[in-house]
């Protein structure tokens, strides 16, 4: 596969440089959210569509930013465009489904600080990728974000009842649980070596 | 320790010291990995990530302390988020400009450095509500707090990830390195592993208290 | 509230221009060397000290002589010149998927025997000990592929005659082939595959401005 290929940039996004295990971005809600699986997913759902939105707003800001020759201001615009995103995609929601947001409601303040929005914003701009190709990557991050915390949340069920030594009760034994499965995930690198 | 006799007065040592250890941002209120933990399988990436961290705070500290009383209510986390954004672009600058390898290590997660929640907490938290001379001494506490807490991660990782600490060897060739702690996972055992030990320190110690308590009651 | 936030956007503009204006031009003369050196290290013969590199775009739409501080972005290829205004070769950027992101590299092109004669690794994040730039370029009997790596073009110079390909290790037979490192077979295969894509596009062109590129060394020399 070639790495300009859509669908080799959301496998990639998606699992071989799964955002949470490769690179550690939005570890608190990874640790935070992760302790029911239904939780799990609505925040999993809330951060991909953000993701999406805000993947598509930073394009369009770069695309403006280069074009005036202020690239140093690209940090701060990408900051301010995914605040901003996330307000409208909050009453966006409120208005069209109150269902969806009494699920998705109280993740969307949570997002803003979520590195992962901001790191995907960055990325695809150092790999200069072109519409498309955003779209795919971040549907790719989004979906691998959701994997993880999935994922953990379903460990973290198990763990409840495991008896574990009292000095790996709480964040401890998150973390080892999570190199695990990042362990597990860097069986998924090198697919697209062929 | 001096910090209990001091504490009448408005800037402590506590104020500085309480940042180090007992509210050290990574060991113990376990914030700010996400742009931290990717790049400490380095002591040098590891020391640099925590210098710019620390400059950021300082200065994002004493810019919100010194607006505090201009800065309306209802935008103040705006205002926060921008002057960090902006101390974080310097710095990103700043180290292109003195190290061309450092900045190629470290990536975007030196522009990741605005997520971190430690700096937006100090901001919201201290620099909001007290003086620029407090501010900054606490942002420098913080600061080097979590420097430190790098150091130790990126340190640990180094030494058995390559077998080097700060790209000299310290094993003789026999050694065979443990690549899984350079790379991803390994930053998720080690921060288990440090965390692990300080909450064996810390029940060690309530162990100590209460057997001292039960010997002091046994004689009376 | 609209004055207080205007002063902070003003504050914080005016401190990043000010960095911004200060540090530029030191970042641009650093990356201009780390650009240099790279290059000058996958043309051997060459001496860093008398030589010049001239920076070009190159596509279908033509050849364009770059100026070394206005258009160094759009650069895709850069001519390597002696004292004597003498063309050294030439070096080109390939990349292609490794083990587990993208391998970028910088290879270095000698029109008079039609090969690639050095390479060196610009990026790779692939498993440290095996497949990073230091294990990789440390490696010398996987370096010495590309002392001499075989680019010849079709005779038809659309393409080339055999395309660049990794083969298992020890089994080299010709001089267009890669020797793999074995347990690195991935990021040695992703080498040979961005050269290969990068010198099927690329080399055809090349050879079709040769002619320009040899006589663009006299302005050099002029210089």
């Amino acid at each position: 596969m070639h790495p300009d290929d859509l669908s080799f940039i959301f496998l990639n996004a998606f699992i071989i440089n799964n955002f949470v295990l490769a690179f550690f971005l939005g570890l608190c809600p990874f640790l935070g959210v992760s302790a029911k699986i239904e939780t799990a997913w609505n925040m999993g759902l809330a951060t991909m569509f953000v993701m999406l939105v805000s993947s598509l707003c930073a394009y369009g800001v770069n695309i403006l930013l280069v074009k005036f020759d202020l690239e140093f201001l690209r940090l701060i615009c990408y900051i301010a465009v995914i605040a901003s995103a996330v307000q409208l995609v909050e009453i966006t929601i409120k208005k069209i489904s109150p269902v969806m947001f009494r699920a998705l409601g109280i993740f969307l303040p949570l997002i803003t600080t979520n590195c992962a929005i901001l790191g995907l914003a960055l990325f695809q701009t150092f790999k200069e990728y072109n519409f498309l190709q955003c779209l795919a990557y971040s549907a790719g991050a989004g979906a691998g974000f959701t994997l993880a915390l999935m994922l953990m949340a379903g460990l973290r069920v198990k763990l409840d009842l495991a008896d574990v030594p009292s000095i790996s009760q709480g964040s401890a034994i998150s973390f080892m649980l999570a190199g695990m499965l990042s362990l597990t995930f860097m069986g998924f690198a090198g697919l697209g070596g062929h | 320790m001096n910090e209990s006799s001091k504490r009448s007065k408005p800037i402590t040592l506590d104020t500085f010291w309480r940042g180090v250890w007992k509210e050290n941002p990574v060991f113990v209120m376990v914030l700010g990995l996400c742009p931290a933990l990717a790049v400490t399988n380095t002591t040098f990436n590891a020391l640099g990530m925590g210098l710019a961290t620390l400059f950021v705070l300082v200065c994002s500290s004493a810019l919100v302390s010194l607006l505090r009383n201009v800065i309306p209510k209802q935008v103040r986390i705006a205002s926060y988020i921008v002057i960090i954004a902006t101390f974080v672009t310097i710095v990103d600058y700043a180290i292109h400009a003195i190290s061309l390898e450092l900045y190629n290590a470290l990536g975007a997660f030196i522009q990741l450095i605005v997520a971190n929640c430690v700096i937006l907490g100090r901001a919201e938290s201290y620099a909001s509500k007290n003086r620029i001379t407090k501010s900054v001494v606490n942002a420098a506490g913080i600061g080097i707090g979590f420097t430190f807490a790098l150091l130790c991660l990126g340190t640990v990782r180094e030494i058995l990830g390559s077998g080097t600490i700060l790209e000299y060897p310290i094993f003789g060739d026999a050694f065979q390195p443990w690549v899984v702690m350079v790379l991803p996972p390994g930053g998720f055992f080690v921060i288990g592993a440090w965390l692990l030990l300080f909450s064996w320190l810390k029940e060690r110690k309530q162990r100590r208290v209460v057997q001292q308590e039960e010997a002091a009651r046994a004689p009376g | 509230m609209i004055r207080t936030l205007g002063l902070i956007a003003m504050i914080s503009g005016l401190l990043v221009v000010m960095v911004v204006k200060y540090t530029d031009p030191i970042i641009k003369e650093k990356e201009r060397l780390a650009l240099e050196q790279a290059v000058f290290q996958v043309i051997p013969s060459v001496d860093a000290k008398t030589a010049t590199r001239v920076s070009f775009a190159l596509n279908k739409d033509g050849l364009k002589r770059l100026d070394e501080h206005e258009g160094a972005g759009e650069a895709n290829m850069y001519a390597v010149y002696d004292d004597a205004g003498k063309l050294l070769g030439i070096a080109l950027q390939a990349a292609a998927q490794g083990y587990q992101d993208v391998v970028r590299t910088l290879f270095g092109y000698n029109p008079d025997c039609q090969c690639i004669v050095g390479m060196t690794i610009m990026k790779s994040t692939d498993t440290p000990g095996m497949g990073d730039k230091h294990t990789l370029e440390n490696n010398k009997a996987f370096m010495a592929n590309f002392t001499a790596l075989s680019a010849a073009l079709a005779t038809d110079q659309s393409k080339l005659a055999h395309p660049i390909e990794a083969v298992t290790h020890g089994t080299k037979t010709d001089p267009w082939q890669v020797d793999a490192i074995s347990g690195a077979t991935i990021s040695s295969r992703a080498i040979a595959k961005g050269l290969n894509t990068s010198a099927q596009k690329m080399l055809p062109l090349v050879t079709h401005h040769l002619p320009v590129l040899l006589h663009n060394s006299h302005q050099a020399n002029e210089r």
